[in-house]
This record gives structure tokens, C-alpha cells and sequence, in this order.
């Protein structure tokens, strides 16, 4: 799902959307990422605009999408292992910004 | 109320024209400026709460990294970030971004480039300030 898509989600439907800035390391180079995470019946849904080029080979237009009940789940499987670990390295940047609750 | 515009410019020459305008006009607003739309979402987030939010959003169009219509998307995605409002300068106005700014509730404005078109455009945007 592309960004327009996504954000006409969100216009549609009455659902708790924040964005923030992250950024992390992959192949020892530092990389920046906006996240968008929609809450809707406790379930997060997570957009990540990657805003490198070079990162654009690993995902379309840089951009990556998941949906989790606590945003931890592990990802569906990616055949590509060099995205995968790409992947790991956003959510990990993800990650810290959420805040959990016991 | 706060007291500041928050303003993405990456032509300096662009801030300093519009800060000297406010200073010559006594506006009792402060200018804050950053270079691209990522660094104004940055600079969006590291606001603490009780903070005041900027009462108004001026982005160029043309930015490097994230542009002015990407980060106004993301702008009225949030729930926090949605309604401060939004001026986008654009130098031509094209019709897919006059109806995207429309739907998202922004404005969208001619780039000035002469004296009195920016006192224009600053009147405008003291019409979202409360004083």
C-alpha cells in the first residue's frame, strides 16, 4: 500500500494516526525514516517512508508497511535476506519510540 | 497562544526577506526556520508537551529530502500536527496541488517576489495569529 493509499485510510475512517522521525544504521550508514502509526480497535499499523534513494532498491518507493496488535509481531516472510535485515534495523528504531504498558 | 512561525525554506535569502519584513513591520512574532520538511517534523516532535505548537506553517513547495505537499500530507495525518494551519508557497500553482491543499485544508500561495506581494502574504498569515 503507497502512501496516498494509506492516507486516505486514514481520512476515511475515524482511527488515531501519529507521525515521528527516526533515523538508524544500516551498512554502516545512517539513514532517516518518518513513521506514521494508526491505532484502530487496539490494533497499530505502521507506515515507514524511507527517505534514502539508495534504500529504494530493497523496498518500492521506500516504503514500508506492517500491522501488528503491539507492533513487535514478526514480520511476514521476505525472501530478500538484505531487506529483511533492513527491515530489522527500522523496527528496532521503531521500537524505541513506543511506549509499552504492562 | 504561541508566538511563532514555523517556516521551511531552504533559500536563505527567502527567510532572510521575510524575517527582515516582520522586524520593519514590528509583527510581534517570532520566525523560526528549517531547511526541509523533515526537519520541521523533527522540530514538531522534539516540542514537549505543554508547549505551544507554532500558530502558523509556511512550507515551500520545493524542498530537498521531503517536500512541502509530502510534508503537508503527513502534517494533517496527525492528530496532534493537523490543526495548526498551513500555508504552502509555491512559485507556480498547479492544479493538482491548489486541490490537494484544498482537501487537506491548507492554503496555497504564489512565492512572493516583490515587495508589496510580500506584504501581502504577510498580512495573511496574521489573519491565523490571535493578536
Amino acid at each position: 500500500m503507497g502512501f496516498v493509499e494509506w492516507f486516505s485510510l486514514i481520512l476515511k475512517h475515524a482511527v488515531m494516526a501519529r507521525i515521528f522521525t527516526t533515523s538508524f544504521e544500516f551498512n554502516h550508514q545512517r539513514y532517516d525514516a518518518i513513521v506514521t502509526v494508526i491505532t484502530n480497535n487496539q490494533q497499530l499499523s505502521f507506515n515507514v517512508k524511507l527517505l534514502d534513494a539508495d534504500l529504494h532498491q530493497l523496498f518500492p518507493d521506500g516504503e514500508i508497511t506492517y500491522t501488528g496488535t503491539d507492533g513487535f509481531e514478526t514480520l511476514e516472510a521476505i525472501n530478500n535476506t538484505l531487506a529483511q535485515s533492513l527491515v530489522r534495523r527500522v523496527r528496532a528504531a521503531i521500537n524505541e519510540h513506543l511506549i509499552t504498558s504492562q | 497562544m504561541s508566538n511563532y512561525f514555523l517556516y521551511a525554506e531552504d533559500d536563505r535569502d527567502d527567510i532572510d526577506i521575510l524575517q527582515e519584513m516582520m522586524r520593519k513591520h514590528q509583527y510581534p512574532k517570532r520566525l523560526i526556520s528549517v531547511s526541509n520538511g523533515y526537519l520541521l517534523l523533527q522540530y514538531l516532535q522534539q516540542i514537549k508537551r505543554g508547549d505551544a505548537y507554532p500558530c502558523l506553517i509556511i512550507l515551500e513547495a520545493k524542498l530537498p529530502r521531503l517536500n512541502g505537499m509530502e510534508t503537508l500530507q503527513l502534517l494533517k495525518t496527525d492528530d496532534l500536527y493537523r490543526l495548526i494551519p498551513v500555508i504552502v508557497f509555491s512559485t507556480r500553482l498547479c492544479t493538482a496541488d491548489k486541490l490537494l491543499c484544498e482537501e487537506l485544508g491548507a492554503e496555497i500561495v504564489e512565492k512572493p517576489t516583490t515587495y508589496s506581494t510580500w506584504q501581502n502574504v504577510l498580512s495573511q498569515f496574521y489573519t491565523y495569529s490571535d493578536d
